[in-house]
């Protein structure tokens, strides 16, 4: 319909009009959008493969009350986060970390109180959630997060920056639950993602330019670039940093930046701060014609629908030229999953060329279709493993390639760790906005490495090294004398061309590294000290020393406290803690009220949404085909005064006005943000009572939590009585134990409450017999275990908790 | 719970679908944009464009209310104005009811005022000389092209200069 030389011209005309309510006007340039987020800025400086990064994201307040901004966003994957601050006018507020829930109550208060404040939440390793509240009318506020990271780099001096600019969408499985969402996002919490509200923004609309300006700068330091590539962005050199050529660009993929400095030797380098924070970076050594264990490769490949289109081309390509690597000793299977799995062939066959040209012919068959449920692909993959016949001498691998837009990500963490045995696990990320801090958390619990890559780019290049690496790491078993505190816990393998980088503690300014190479022989290398001021180096081996616990965690160990205790200690977000600021200087909202507006965010660039109708027929908000947009050339512009509000006409006005006379107060008012969201006090069963299962009868329920009080009031008796130097009696308790034993028999609950059950049948049962003939002192440890166990097994989770 | 408080997916499709037609809204709609009910899975798309609140979930079911009542009719009726989607999120993201209300009732208002067949229009601008320009609407004389165009229009003004000059 344009041809050279069209104008719109009542584009220009809709300027000098009046604009009469209902009438024909059109605007697209310069019409204000209503959306909180109106810019952001990163910031990037790079010193010795450290980066540091200033993430600065400008609020504004388009609407006549007051706004509470959400928004939902992504940062470099494992990450540390050090500080939160917030810019009202000239003056410049800096966040705090507290234990997280405290976190979210400090701020509510704030909020309530009328004072302007906002809270910075971590969701995933790459999902943070930032709420601004109180922002008065018109008013525009920043905040700014600072964070650091250590960029991979590999044997050639290449060096990668990743800065994610958008969440991908993320598939979230598991039944929907009866309670409300603990998020702002869109998709409801499920038993199997707990926090699901809190991954899934709202996205907008194909075509919707939300306005929010976008600039990126990045400062390499320590020389002259030999090569850069930045693959989805046009960048170009301004006064000696590399920001973006275009001013309009979307968040919508990744920014990646690769680069190698001219002359720079890789080698294996130690920096140590003052206080002695020490960071190891070990290059592996050159070694030729190397030749590790046979394999036998499990390649698990994402078809779910989010793979559509060039991303599944791409992910079996991919697949296609990592299977060309393996040699006539290795062994291979392939297996396809969304929903379900698919494998091709039975078991593993010989990697020779009638195999692979086989396996090559079924991963042209694929398409992308249903949901992505990995982790049951998971469970049968390393089922495929240990069912193997023929185990000496041969290493088992697993190559997952996929876009890991999961929400579950905890629940395949832990199946990994559980499951593994000996396997190797490996990732492959195909993504214009992949979720790569997933990828690298799995690769690192499984000793293997992640590379990510985008789609349709030159896939040979960027997956030549991860042939080579596949199962057969360099060296094993590394390990460094004389030092303390090293994280990761377990050294992590060296990888032919990849280098690796531990933290720890030190007062040497040396150190020494001893491992084993793959031909049996030993590695032994001493790296010097370079001294250095750079307060990075102790966030991250905090960072990692984090990541350890989190691990443990998962698997049920109570490391909650070490985490919040080393998280602000040295001002760190974890999962477990947030950033807090409140603007103690005014009360801007003293009558209290407002509105509540979520930002929306771009799709991730060439996702197909076409193809999510398998998911969208599960009870979950999934995207999917759409008509395609009129045709933007003119569009009519109903502007709506709010002069009009309520005065009713026409078929509309009637409907509005049945609503509103059905509807009452209640429904006139703005929805959400409430004056004071009611933190009205929770039933005491709520409070840490882990049996609080609405499928189970009410009455049941209180019976049950009646118990559990009664029982906690014993257990704080005895307490009190060893405090006082007598030994407790034991019947109180006893009664207690048996009440509670009679109301977890009555109700299902009793089989649900699996600890407290084991918690009433054993080390309580102890304690009483102790109680019985003992001294304070021989009591007194058996209580202390009772009285953690009971908690333990009482404890109801926060939301954060299932997801680490 | 009131029962218009408590509705499942399919209630608040057929619902907003009987309101529609009652209302005559698709009828008025001739490329067929608007013209289909919204669906189930239209209706989740919705949600995650945050044009819908997010549903109620009671017994694992998604429950509607009156505020999606509203939305969803908002959704439509603005697209039956031949608004495309992305400008329909962009004025109706982050609606509070009372602006939903109105944004309803001046659409209906609007209707009413004007005429059945209103269309947009395009604007072509040809360059004669520096300085010297005429729009021409679009399809005004579809077998011209522009070039052809531009040379009668040149004749037309050399003959009004040499007018002048007479």
């Amino acid at each position: 319909m344009k041809s050279p030389g069209a104008v719109n011209l009542i584009e220009k005309l809709a300027e000098e009009r009046t604009r009469d309510i209902g009438s024909l006007c059109v605007s697209r340039e310069g019409r204000r959008v209503r959306l909180p987020l109106a810019g952001v800025k990163i910031e990037a400086r790079v010193a010795d493969r450290v980066a540091e990064v200033a993430v600065r994201q400008t609020f504004h307040n388009p609407f006549a009350e007051h706004l509470e901004a959400v928004y939902i966003f992504p940062l470099g994957g494992g990450s540390a986060v050090s500080a939160f601050e917030m810019k009202v006018g000239s003056r410049t507020i800096q966040g705090v970390v507290k234990e997280r829930g405290q976190a979210r109550q400090d701020y509510q208060k704030a909020l309530q109180d009328g004072k302007r404040a906002a809270l910075l939440e971590q969701e995933r390793d790459d999902v943070f959630t930032v709420q601004v509240g109180n922002l008065p009318p018109g008013e525009e506020v920043s905040v700014s997060i600072t964070y650091s990271e250590r960029l991979p780099f590999f044997e050639d001096g290449t060096t990668e920056l990743r800065l994610p600019l958008v969440i991908g969408e993320r598939y979230i499985p598991g039944q929907p639950l009866d309670r409300d969402p603990v998020g702002d996002g869109t998709a409801p919490d499920t038993d199997q993602v707990p926090d699901a509200s809190r991954i899934t923004p709202p996205r907008l609309a194909p075509g919707f330019d939300p306005k929010v300006a976008l600039g990126i700068e990045v400062d390499l330091a320590g020389g002259a670039l030999a090569d850069l590539a930045c693959s989805q962005h046009a960048v170009k050199l301004a006064s000696g940093r590399i920001v973006l050529t275009r001013q309009d660009e979307a968040l919508n993929r990744d920014f990646v930046l690769r680069w190698r400095l001219a002359g720079d030797r890789v080698r294996s380098t130690f920096l140590v701060t003052k206080d002695g924070c020490g960071m190891l970076s070990i290059v592996p050594p050159k070694r030729d014609g190397f030749l590790g264990l046979a394999r036998d490769v499990v390649f698990v490949l994402d078809r779910s629908g989010s793979m559509g289109g060039v991303k599944m081309t791409s992910a079996a390509r991919a697949c296609s030229i990592l299977l060309a690597t393996l040699g006539p000793r290795d062994k291979f299977s392939i297996v396809a999953f969304d929903d379900s799995t698919e494998w091709h062939g039975r078991g593993f066959v010989r990697a020779d060329e009638a195999c692979i040209a086989a396996g090559d012919r079924f991963l042209r068959t694929i398409d992308a279709r249903g949901g992505t449920e990995l982790d049951p692909a998971f469970h049968e993959t390393f089922e495929a493993i240990r069912a193997r016949q023929e185990t000496t001498g041969r290493m088992p691998v697993v190559v997952l390639i996929t876009d890991g837009q999961v929400g579950n990500e905890s629940a395949i963490l832990k199946r990994l760790q559980q499951q593994i045995g000996d396997a190797r696990v490996f990732t492959v990320g195909i993504d214009t906005a992949v979720n790569e801090a997933f990828l690298k958390r799995l690769a690192g619990a499984g000793g293997g490495t992640c590379t990510c890559c985008i789609p349709g780019e030159a896939l040979e290049e960027a997956l030549r090294s991860v042939g080579r690496e596949i199962g057969a790491p360099m060296v094993t078993d590394l390990r460094i004398d004389g030092v303390d505190n090293v994280a990761p816990a377990r050294m992590p393998d060296l990888f032919a061309g990849r280098a690796t980088t531990v933290f720890f503690v030190t007062k040497d300014r040396s150190v020494r590294v001893r491992g084993r190479l793959s031909d049996g022989g030993a590695f032994d290398e001493t790296v010097k000290a370079d001294e250095i001021e750079l307060p990075a180096i102790a966030h991250l081996w905090a960072r990692a020393r984090v990541a350890d616990l989190e691990d443990r965690f998962r698997l049920g160990e109570d490391v909650r406290q070490q985490i919040i205790d080393l998280a602000v200690k040295h001002t760190l977000l974890t999962r477990f803690t947030a950033f807090v600021i409140v603007d103690e200087s005014e009360i801007v909202n003293k009558n209290g009220g407002g509105r509540k507006v979520v930002q929306p965010v771009e799709m991730p660039d060439r996702w197909e949404m076409q193809k999510r109708e398998a998911e969208a027929t599960k009870c979950m908000p999934m995207a999917c085909a759409m008509p395609a947009p009129a045709e933007e050339d003119t569009m009519l512009d109903l502007e709506i005064s709010q002069d009009t509000a309520g005065a009713g006409g026409g078929i509309f006005g009637q409907i509005a006005d049945k609503l509103r006379g059905s509807g009452g107060k209640k429904f006139k008012t703005a929805p959400r943000f409430a004056k004071a969201p009611p933190p009205a006090p929770k039933p005491k069963q709520d409070e840490g009572f882990a049996g609080d299962d609405k499928s189970v009868p009410k009455a049941e329920r209180e019976a049950v939590a009646k118990a559990i009080d009664a029982l906690a009031k014993a257990l704080a008796a005895a307490r009190k009585a060893v405090d006082s130097g007598v030994v407790p009696v034991p019947e109180p308790l006893e009664k207690a134990r048996q009440a509670l034993l009679a109301a977890l028999a009555a109700s299902d609950l009793g089989t649900r409450l699996a600890d407290l059950q084991k918690f009433l049948r054993s080390t309580l049962v102890e304690l009483i017999a102790a109680l019985a003939t003992a001294t304070v002192a021989s009591v007194r440890p058996v209580l202390e275990k009772a009285e953690k166990e009971y908690r333990t097994a009482t404890h109801k989770p926060n939301f954060w908790e299932a997801t680490i | 719970m009131n029962a218009a408080d408590n509705l499942s997916l399919d209630d608040l499709s057929n619902g907003v679908q009987k309101m529609l037609a009652d209302s005559g809204l698709l009828e008025a709609q001739g490329d067929g944009r608007v013209a289909a009910a919204p669906d189930a899975r239209t209706i989740r798309y919705y949600t995650t464009l945050g044009l819908l609140d997010r549903p109620k979930i009671v017994e694992r079911e998604a429950r509607y209310g009156k505020r999606h009542v509203l939305q969803l009719v908002a959704i439509k009726a603005l697209q039956a104005t031949g608004l495309p989607l992305a400008e329909v999120q962009s004025r109706l993201y982050g609606c509070s009811n009372p602006e939903l209300e109105a944004l309803l009732t001046s659409v209906s208002e609007a209707r009413r005022r004007r005429p059945v067949d209103v269309r947009p229009v395009t604007w072509r601008e040809v360059t004669l000389e520096p300085g010297l320009k005429i729009v021409v609407q679009e399809g005004w004389s579809p077998r011209t092209s522009p070039a052809a165009l531009e040379e009668r229009m040149r004749a037309v003004l050399g003959a009004l200069s040499n007018g002048g000059a007479k």
